[in-house]
């Protein structure tokens, strides 16, 4: 049983990687809170694999986790608890190299990108972090307990608010 | 730049952006965090009622076998704090929310909790104060009573015994206003946020 709970961890961490670290910065400014953010959302995925019984899917569930754990989250809490070495430096990130036919897009505006994220309130910026990640609207909504048209209208002015946070950069919302 | 665009460089963080990261090591260090976490809990919730009971024996040994009677008044106030903390904790144990549900019920879980540990705070003095202080004060108390009985007239004694009665009076007074501190500076802005998060859920947004 706890081997079927390594794997299915190991599985999660290996597929979904990139979901989690774009919470964790989305919702975390400084290397420090990074790395205490993403510490905690991998001891909530890890504690709450023993009641994933496999009906819903991986990313909303994940996604559940992971948005719940940064809402909830406290940067002066965790410190004091947790006497941890870096996560964050366990994991190496490179940049691979661009294509020939890719779009380019300059890293200070996925950074702006982020920092208006966090400018947002915390329920719009989840909004907005799992439209952006392309996730369907029913998903969303279940992953927040909110109706589909709730959904609708908060990304509409979650976009909106993004839209004001970027100046000039996305003008078509 | 259009919002399309900005979700397309969105996107593309994966394609662009390697992450290596070694599962292995990873989930060795969240299951020692984990373990760690789990044993903190442990040594908080069994090591406070232990500690009360061994507290409660020991005042119950010297009262006995120094004949000091005064010190029978620590045995019900240890006991006491024993079960308290024993039932609370229990009482609390089921209702922590789990992450893996909707926000919704982890926001009004972490709620639940917080005005719990505010309703402790004001009933600070009931709960903990009075018997602590009781306990204690009738421990001194009954000293002075001693060695007035025995017709003792050093003046350092007396001086010693009353300055005891004082400081536990004033370490008393000193947790009342560091817990009125906290409660007002941490656990009613929490609340508020946490109300406001509620809030925002369940509005729809005009």
């Amino acid at each position: 049983m706890n081997a079927e709970r390594e794997n299915l961890f190991k599985h999660w961490l290996k597929t979904h990687k990139g979901l989690v670290f774009r919470v964790v910065r989305a919702y975390a400014d400084s290397l420090e809170d990074q790395d205490d953010l993403f510490q905690e959302i991998l001891l909530q995925l890890w504690s709450s694999i023993k009641n994933y019984e496999g009906h819903a899917k991986e990313t909303t569930w994940i996604y559940r986790v992971a948005l719940n754990t940064a809402l909830l989250w406290r940067r002066t809490e965790t410190r004091k608890r947790k006497k941890h070495r870096a996560l964050l430096s366990a994991c190496q990130a490179t940049i691979a190299p661009q294509g020939d036919n890719e779009a380019i897009y300059e890293p200070h505006i996925l950074e702006q990108l982020y920092q208006a994220i966090r400018q947002l309130s915390v329920v719009d910026s989840s909004v907005i972090v799992m439209h952006l990640e392309g996730v369907a609207y029913d998903e969303m909504a279940e992953v927040l307990g909110m109706s589909k048209s709730h959904v609708g209208v908060r990304l509409n002015r979650a976009k909106r608010r993004l839209a004001t946070f970027m100046k000039g950069l996305a003008h078509d919302v | 730049m259009t919002y399309n665009q900005l979700q397309e460089a969105w996107q593309s963080q994966p394609d662009r952006l390697v992450l290596t990261l070694d599962a292995d090591l990873l989930l060795k260090e969240v299951q020692r965090n984990s373990r760690r976490f789990e044993l903190d809990v442990l040594k908080r919730d069994k090591g406070e009622v232990i500690s009360c009971i061994l507290l409660a024996l020991f005042f119950a040994y010297v009262s006995f076998s120094l004949d000091a009677w005064m010190f029978w008044f620590m045995v019900p106030c240890c006991i006491y704090f024993s079960l308290f903390i024993a039932i609370n904790r229990k009482m609390q144990k089921g209702k922590q929310g789990k992450p893996s549900e909707s926000l919704d019920s982890c926001i009004h879980a972490s709620l639940v909790q917080l005005e719990h540990q505010m309703w402790l705070v004001d009933h600070l003095i009931v709960l903990f104060l009075l018997p602590l202080g009781s306990g204690f004060i009738a421990v001194f108390s009954s000293m002075l009573w001693q060695i007035a009985r025995d017709g003792c007239t050093v003046p350092w004694v007396w001086a010693f015994l009353v300055g005891c009665i004082l400081f536990i009076i004033g370490v008393l007074i000193a947790i009342y206003y560091a817990n009125q501190k906290w409660f007002k500076e941490e656990l009613v802005p929490r609340r508020q946020e946490l109300l406001d998060l509620l809030g925002s859920i369940r509005s729809t947004p005009e």
